[in-house]
């Protein structure tokens, strides 16, 4: 048997190096199953560890993950009794907002906060936009009481210098001294933290709609019903809304058009009995985001994403509807023959929290559909799952 | 120049050839990398050969020193000791659930349960569910997909799994480290 020239192997090892750098196939680390603490050799691998870190939290029971679980795409799965999952509940074990806890999963594509060339607030994050970016957004709940509750940001810079994972990548990826300075530290576990919200784990793109846009998948005949439904202007016209990219159907489309609206949502009048709320206290949403304030835009929330919708109820900015047929209907009620009745109470749906500027014009455009059609857009909804919940789904 | 021309494309084939022959294996290969406390006792339970087989609503005389096999049944055909305190659809209904009983934990501590496939991993004492400690999982893993930390109590406890694609799981349980 013939040996290889030693030179020819060199090569070939230079050649599989150059491979691996060009092509990332073969990462420089060993493959093996080590399951020692891990590194955090990259931006992403920190964000994710302090995404999962509970010592964020004043009591260090709560982290990102809490109230954003990976298991059921990035949203809340805590019922919490009567609170029945409409918001979370904080670090304390006691506390609870008012507003739902909505899904991280694709939320990166959400476009910066901006007031658009026609005057109209546009993207940011959280219901009322107040965080322009999502590194703002990422550094809101450590220091919101009703969340992870910790008292200012130099608390939370103490709590990563106890880390000396964190004590080593901080200044490897930010700088030396990084951790001295309160604001840079906190400013770049923000960053951390965005970075990891925007890496494939929370967008995989892999539903059975990104499937069959792609040829891989083939929907049923309700389905591919609903989705016409979806996208036609004259009947769903769900598209006026729900959709970043244009009319018609586009890959990578998270469906939002991230504008704001008022489309009436009644106060949860549950959650107010339970979160100690005091009397007459009204969310006013948009109005309350200083960089959008005004009169009109009281009661106007983000247009939500619908990716994983399906399994991410209860619905609307504060959770009042439990399941995704209450909120398809209350879409349609304005029209001349929408339904009257809320079908999870039983009554006339309930006055708006905020009647003022009620996109009362863009509701009564929504005609009423019938229950197949309705049955038909919910089949539609439920193949925007990504493919690891699809076993999720009834 | 021709030779030389002949080495080069020769280096180049043998370069991808070994790079296809590479490609699947690494591809398929699991990745257990990057849990945030150690489970390198639960991974090479889990893959051991021994683990004890029970069916959903067993009861295990003491703690286990290797993975229990855990048989589910259909989530909506089953009700768990204790309600999982999960929404809905955070299980599912297509899905599979079961639990089983260890009759006394010899001591109280930290603990360390860890499940082999998706799901939702509780732990219960006295009626009542036990808030975890932290929690780690690396959809990559094919050997452990979660741990879960919880400090528990002596006595007898309840190990409840929900919202599972398969029917059949494996889980450990053991004093962290």
């Amino acid at each position: 048997m013939r040996r290889r020239p030693p030179r020819a192997t060199a090569r070939i090892a230079a050649a599989l190096a150059g491979l691996t750098l060009a092509t990332g196939l073969f990462p420089a680390a060993p493959l093996a199953q080590s399951t020692a603490q891990p590194s955090l050799g990259t931006l992403e691998k920190l964000g994710r560890a302090l995404f999962g870190d509970r010592n964020l939290s004043a009591n260090r029971r709560q982290s990102c993950v809490s109230c954003h679980s990976p298991d059921l795409a990035f949203t809340d799965p805590k019922e919490l009794g009567k609170i029945e999952g409409a918001v979370s509940v904080g670090a304390d074990g006691r506390s609870f907002g008012d507003r739902n806890s909505p899904s991280a999963s694709y939320a990166s594509f959400a476009p910066e906060f901006r007031i658009s060339e026609g005057g109209e607030p546009v993207g940011g994050f959280f219901w009322d936009g107040r965080a322009r970016t999502l590194e703002e957004q990422a550094g809101g709940p450590p220091l919101n009481p009703v969340e992870m509750g910790m008292p200012d940001k130099q608390s939370v810079v103490a709590r990563l210098k106890e880390n000396p994972r964190y004590v080593e990548a901080f200044p490897a990826f930010f700088g030396t001294g990084v951790l001295d300075d309160t604001e840079q530290a906190y400013a770049a576990m923000t960053k951390a933290i965005a970075v990891y919200e925007r890496a494939s784990d929370f967008a995989p793109f892999d539903s059975k709609y990104d499937r069959s846009l792609r040829g891989e998948a083939m929907l049923t005949g309700a389905e591919a019903m609903g989705r016409d439904l979806f996208f036609s202007p004259g009947r769903g016209n769900c598209g006026a809304c729900h959709l970043s990219n244009g009319p018609g159907a586009a890959e990578k489309e998270v469906f939002s058009g991230f504008k704001y609206y008022n489309i009436g949502t009644p106060a949860n009048r549950n959650v107010r009995a339970l979160n100690g709320s005091k009397p007459g206290f009204v969310d006013v949403g948009l109005a309350a985001n200083p960089a959008a304030s005004g009169a009109g835009h009281d009661g106007k929330f983000r247009v939500p994403g619908l990716r994983n919708v399906a399994i991410t109820g209860p619905y609307m900015h504060n959770g009042i509807f439990k399941e995704l047929r209450t909120v398809l209907l209350f879409h349609q009620r304005l029209s001349l023959d929408g339904p009257r009745i809320n079908p999870e109470t039983g009554q006339p749906w309930d006055a708006p929290e905020v009647h003022a500027n009620l996109a009362a014009g863009n509701l009564k455009a929504v005609p009423a559909l019938s229950e197949s059609e309705n049955a038909a857009l919910i089949a539609f909804l439920k193949t925007l799952t990504d493919k690891r919940h699809e076993r999720l789904l009834d | 120049m021709k030779h030389a021309a002949r080495k080069a494309n020769t280096t180049t084939f043998l370069a991808i050839a070994l790079l296809g022959a590479m490609a699947i294996p690494a591809a398929a290969q699991e990745d257990c990398t990057g849990f945030s406390f150690p489970v390198e006792t639960e991974i090479a339970w889990m893959k051991a050969a021994d683990s004890e087989s029970v069916e959903a609503g067993a009861k295990l005389p003491g703690l286990p020193a290797k993975a229990v096999t855990l048989k589910l049944k259909m989530t909506r055909d089953i009700a768990l000791p204790v309600k999982s305190g999960r929404k809905k659809q955070a299980i599912g209904g297509g899905t599979y659930s079961g639990w089983f009983e260890i009759a006394s934990l010899p001591k109280g501590g930290v603990y360390q349960i860890s499940l082999s496939h998706d799901g939702w991993i509780d732990a219960a004492q006295n009626g009542e569910l036990v808030q975890s400690q932290t929690f780690s999982g690396r959809p990559a893993c094919k050997a452990v997909r979660k741990s879960v930390r919880y400090e528990l109590g002596a006595g007898p406890l309840t190990v409840q799994v929900a919202g599972s694609p398969v029917e059949t799981v494996k889980v450990t349980i053991r004093e962290a480290n």
